[in-house]
């Protein structure tokens, strides 16, 4: 993410379909004082009015946006602006994908390769026109807490509230081989008494020792069993929630994000997703052996 | 490794050489640093203080615990270890940019736990916004031979310029418990006419209060260089204490410090008390922070220490558990205990279980008496607490509080409302009995091994006699002419409300019998105090009669026509798949099965029926120990940090050494690999005295007969030599194995 730019840009091609996208652009550049650029890649270079049918955007403009027509490659155009901006927002089309690859070859290659906050429009989701809750999933790995400054973001801007959902992993490695820094709640959930004393401990390490976290953003945790994404996927439900904001590492190819890629195919809520960095500290005990 | 270069940077006080000495760490990871502070606290049994920086930011879990120091929880009401204000906190300003709690990513730093001279260092070097770089180096340490005196040296070195700096030695103003609760009021500070700054707090409650000095001098350069204003402040910025001067580049400038505190609870006098340190401390010339620090540990670890070549790892895990026993427990306080996560953490609120008599105890009955004396004393004084709630169980006697605090009185809660209203009740207060019987075997523990008379006749028959009365009134005599007790929870919590669970019922027999025996040895050898102590407690001999009843007539469960001992009532009749079979991957079962399925198979949390083969070697022989054990440890979860040493002591004992080390070496890492998960919120106290345990009583095979001490050693083969001391009945015993070929030796 690169605070430094403080816009949106929406990619529109036409379709019906990724006009889905627009709602929660706008919405999302209204809360956050954000300029929204919206770009149409083509072929040819189009006339002002003819964009706007095309497009099928309201006639006398979005206040507070851009409007350009781009001539080249979808994918290349969209990612030139995409590093000058924080945050993409697109609709995907559920086609094919689903079945193993992610839904909508564009919208794969700009979450893969941009540098940039993707929010993601996925194909069951409705779109929002403002945010009153705003769902986190954590693993317990320091670097998916990487999601919360733009988690706090844009409910700070919005005056959501931030539901974290903790899902362990099911593990069958070692402990030395997970991620330094870890801490998953299942580890005292038999111990009834001390769910508060780890649940604290956890909001301290992954949500509230960030820069931008304020006492004036509610935040509640909840922990889950199960299938990370179907877990995301009921809470979101259960909570009536607007958004997701999830972490991930950016890499896309069959094995890795397999939480990321089912959420963009099933999704019933936008997703906007953080490329998290790699670990800036490392420490160690030494051992004595 | 840390190297040779950095330890030269490391003047005065140099940390012992060897690994198995220390622990340290390398780097910086903020979302490591909860573990650090754990795991690097420094303390005496009277305090414990955290391991944090000292200069406390959003990263840091800063907490003093002042032992006994509690004040009503917010919400509970119940009793909660109060965190104090962090007493090693400097806030630093080069240049008039003030480093204070700013977000800054420490470089070259590392940390070194001197386990041997109970000292705590740290280096850093922090690089401001103008590219000045400035390397810190801290040392800490508790003092033991004045348990109110913390000391501290910083050293400060402007690396690439020349510039003015200063440190203010600051106690905060404000202290927070976890969730953001503050349990202490600031009452006031100010700055001491010969120096420092004396700091005042209350609690909440208004019971306590508690009193900080804190007075910093240069011992280094000119005394001219340095300017000095201390101030009172308020409760935002604390007291201040603040030395400035004209640093010149690559020159090392240095400080000491000394912290006094003191609580209404231990003196009357805190403040003149607080002064009286500061001023004596002052006096010297120069202060020496840590005159006598190594002295009195050396002496402490001259008893306590445990030698173990040819396995470091496991070397170092054993001096770091006893490291922090021994900062737990305090010989000159009869009214405190040591919590389940010592005074290193705020878990559990500090509060006081049966961890400590049948986990920490037996370390301290063998290597520091007195602390031992000191431990059971609390239960003693507790008694009173005991009894009401025996009363309001509608029993008689005395039922030892699940979690105790200041009075003895039962401070478990009686539930936790979750976040989405969810009830979820805590049994254990009711239902875990066992900690009453738990108590009565510290109590008859101490007094065996040591022999200490007086402990016996003031206290511990009194402790034994009200036990045991609990357990005549608590039982039922059933249709089958039987005492049973029925509705109740073993130490496997898995499984609750439930009748005769072995443990309880054994170690309530027990109770009843070693009471009786220890009544009897009273009227033969002081027949008028036990008259007296009879008068006192109202116990006739109408009911002594009953409880020699009781106790030939109590269930038990040990049929040897039965698999194993059954664990309760019933327990046959559930589903006995092992936990293997019901598919732990990694984690405790009762994250994955519903608890209600879970009661309905005999997966166990933790070691409940074999515990009584811990407690009593002397069963193995005749109770099929090792039937049991081979029955039950595959039915365990270990959902419990318990669980590790118990079976880690048994199957050496029963010469499965490969599953023997695979639990030691759990148990070792708890805390320092961070096995559960939860090092952060404190040291694991039982674990620390499950793995002495673990190797005095089970690779070693100690054991205390009435005949003496004996040893049946179960060495692996890569362990070349144990040597360990033990007290028994006043003379220190030194205890020596060595491998390949096996030998052993008691001096």
């Amino acid at each position: 993410m690169n605070a430094t730019k403080k816009c949106l840009l929406l990619p529109l091609d036409g379709s019906e379909n990724s006009l889905k996208a627009l709602a929660p652009a706008m919405a999302l550049s209204k809360a956050l004082f954000q300029t929204l650029h919206i770009i149409h890649v083509s072929d040819s270079q189009l006339p002002h009015d003819e964009l706007i049918t095309k497009l099928g955007l309201p006639k006398r403009g979005i206040a507070g946006s851009t409007i350009d027509s781009v001539i080249g490659d979808p994918v290349e155009e969209i990612l030139r602006r995409a590093e000058e901006v924080e945050y993409v927002v697109m609709a995907t089309k559920g086609q094919g994908g689903c079945q193993g690859k992610m839904a909508g070859s564009v919208a794969e290659q700009i979450l893969h390769r941009s540098t940039a906050n993707v929010l993601v429009i996925p194909p069951r989701a409705a779109g929002f026109e403002k945010i009153s809750r705003v769902v986190v999933p954590l693993d317990g790995t320091p670097s998916a807490s990487d999601a919360m400054p733009a988690a706090f973001a844009i409910a700070q801007a919005t005056g959501a509230s931030i539901s974290i959902i903790h899902i362990p992993p099911v593990r069958s490695t070692k402990r030395e081989d997970l991620e330094p820094g870890s801490l998953f709640v299942e580890g005292m959930l038999d111990e009834s008494e001390g769910i508060g004393d780890i649940k604290n401990e956890f909001l301290d390490r992954f949500v509230r020792h960030h820069e931008n976290y304020g006492p004036d953003v509610p935040v509640t945790l909840e922990v889950g069993i199960g299938h990370p994404s179907q877990v995301i996927i009921d809470t979101v439900r259960n909570l009536d929630a607007d958004l997701i904001v999830a972490g991930w590492h950016g890499t896309l190819e069959i094995g890795h994000a397999q939480t990321l890629k089912s959420l963009v195919c099933q999704a019933t809520k936008p997703l906007l997703a953080i490329r998290v960095g790699a670990r800036k500290f490392h420490s160690k005990l030494v051992s004595a052996a | 490794m840390v190297t040779n270069t950095k330890e030269s940077l490391l003047t005065g006080f140099v940390p012992t050489s060897d690994k198995t000495w220390r622990i340290v760490q390398e780097g910086y990871d903020p979302f490591e640093e909860h573990d650090m502070e754990t795991i690097f606290t420094v303390g005496n049994g009277f305090l414990g203080v955290r391991g944090t920086s000292e200069f406390i930011s959003r990263q840091s879990r800063p907490g003093m615990f002042v032992a006994g120091l509690f004040a009503p929880d917010q919400h509970s009401g119940l009793p909660q270890m109060a965190v104090c204000p962090h007493p090693f906190s400097i806030r630093v300003a080069v240049e008039d940019q003030d480093y204070g709690s700013q977000e800054m990513a420490p470089e070259d730093h590392f940390r070194i736990l001197d386990l041997k001279q109970g000292v705590s260092f740290r280096n850093w070097i922090i690089e401001d916004s103008e590219g000045r770089r400035t390397r810190f180096h801290s040392q800490r340490s508790a003092s033991i031979a004045n348990r109110r005196a913390l000391f501290q040296q910083i050293e400060v070195q402007p690396l690439n310029y020349s510039g003015k700096i200063s440190l203010d030695f600051n106690i905060p103003g404000r202290s927070q418990n976890m969730g953001g609760s503050e349990l202490l009021v600031r009452l006031g500070a100010e700055a001491l006419e010969a120096g420092g700054t004396l700091s005042r707090f209350e609690t909440k409650d208004q019971r306590r209060q508690l009193f900080i000095g804190s007075r910093a001098l240069p011992c280094t350069g000119h005394p001219d260089l340095f300017v000095h204003e201390a101030h009172g402040g308020d409760a935002d910025t604390g007291a201040s204490d603040r030395w400035s001067w004209s640093a010149a580049i690559g020159e090392t400038y240095t400080f000491t410090r000394m912290i006094s505190v003191a609580t209404t609870r231990e003196t009357e006098e805190p403040s003149a008390t607080v002064i009286s340190d500061l001023d004596l401390w002052a006096g010297s010339a120069p202060p020496d922070s840590f005159h006598n620090v190594p002295d009195s540990w050396r002496e402490l670890w001259e008893v306590s220490d445990v030698v173990l070549e040819g396995d470091p790892t496991i070397q170092q895990a054993l001096r770091f558990y006893i490291y922090h026993m021994l900062i737990s427990a305090n010989p000159d306080d009869e009214y405190v205990s040591i919590g389940a996560r010592t005074l290193s953490g705020e878990a559990y609120n500090g509060h006081v279980f049966w961890d400590t008599e049948t986990y920490m105890l037996p370390f301290f009955v063998a290597t520091q008496p007195r602390m031992a004396r000191a431990l059971m004393m609390y239960r003693y004084h507790t008694l009173d607490g005991a009894r009401r709630k025996a009363i309001a169980h509608g029993c008689k006697g005395a039922f030892y509080a699940w979690e105790s605090a200041e009075t003895g009185d039962e401070v478990t809660p009686e539930e936790i409302i979750m976040e989405d209203n969810r009830v979820i009740p805590i049994h254990t207060g009711h239902l875990q009995v066992h900690i009453t019987a738990d108590v009565a075997h510290g109590a008859r523990r101490y007094w065996h091994a040591t022999g200490d008379e007086t402990f016996i006749r003031e206290a511990g028959t009194e402790i034994m006699l009200e036990t045991a009365r609990f357990w005549k009134s608590r039982a039922e005599l059933g249709d089958d002419g039987l005492y049973h007790l029925n509705d109740l929870q073993g130490p496997d919590e898995y499984h609750i409300h439930i009748s005769d669970n072995a443990y309880t019922n054994y170690m309530a027999g027990w109770n009843v019998i070693r009471a009786l025996g220890t009544l009897d040895w009273l009227r033969d050898n002081h027949p008028k105090e036990a008259r007296e102590l009879l008068d006192k407690i109202a116990m006739d001999q109408n009911e002594i009669e009953d409880l020699q009843d009781f106790v030939t007539r109590i269930y038990s469960a040990d049929n040897p026509e039965a698999p194993a001992i059954e664990q309760f009532k019933g327990y046959f009749e559930l589903d006995s798949s092992t936990v293997e079979e019901l598919g732990r991957k990694d984690g405790p079962l009762s994250v994955t099965l519903d608890e209600e399925l879970l009661q309905k198979t005999q997966v166990l949390k933790q070691a409940d029926t074999l515990l009584l083969f811990q407690l009593f070697p002397e069963l193995a022989c005749k109770s099929g120990f090792r039937r049991n054990f081979d029955y039950y440890e595959p039915r365990t979860d270990h959902g419990s940090s318990l669980s590790y040493p118990t079976h880690a002591l048994l199957a050496a004992r029963l010469g499965y050494t490969e599953k023997a080390l695979k639990y030691l070496a759990l148990t070792a890492g708890l805390d320092l690999d961070d096995v559960m998960g939860n090092a952060a919120l404190g040291i694991h106290a039982a674990t620390a005295g499950g793995l002495w345990q673990a190797v005095v009583f089970g690779f070693a095979g100690l054991q205390y007969t009435d005949d003496g001490i004996t040893v049946d050693p179960h060495m692996p083969s890569h362990w070349d030599r144990l040597a360990f001391s033990v007290f028994h009945h006043g003379r220190l015993v030194k205890v020596e194995v060595t491998n390949n070929p096996l030998k052993w030796e008691i001096l």
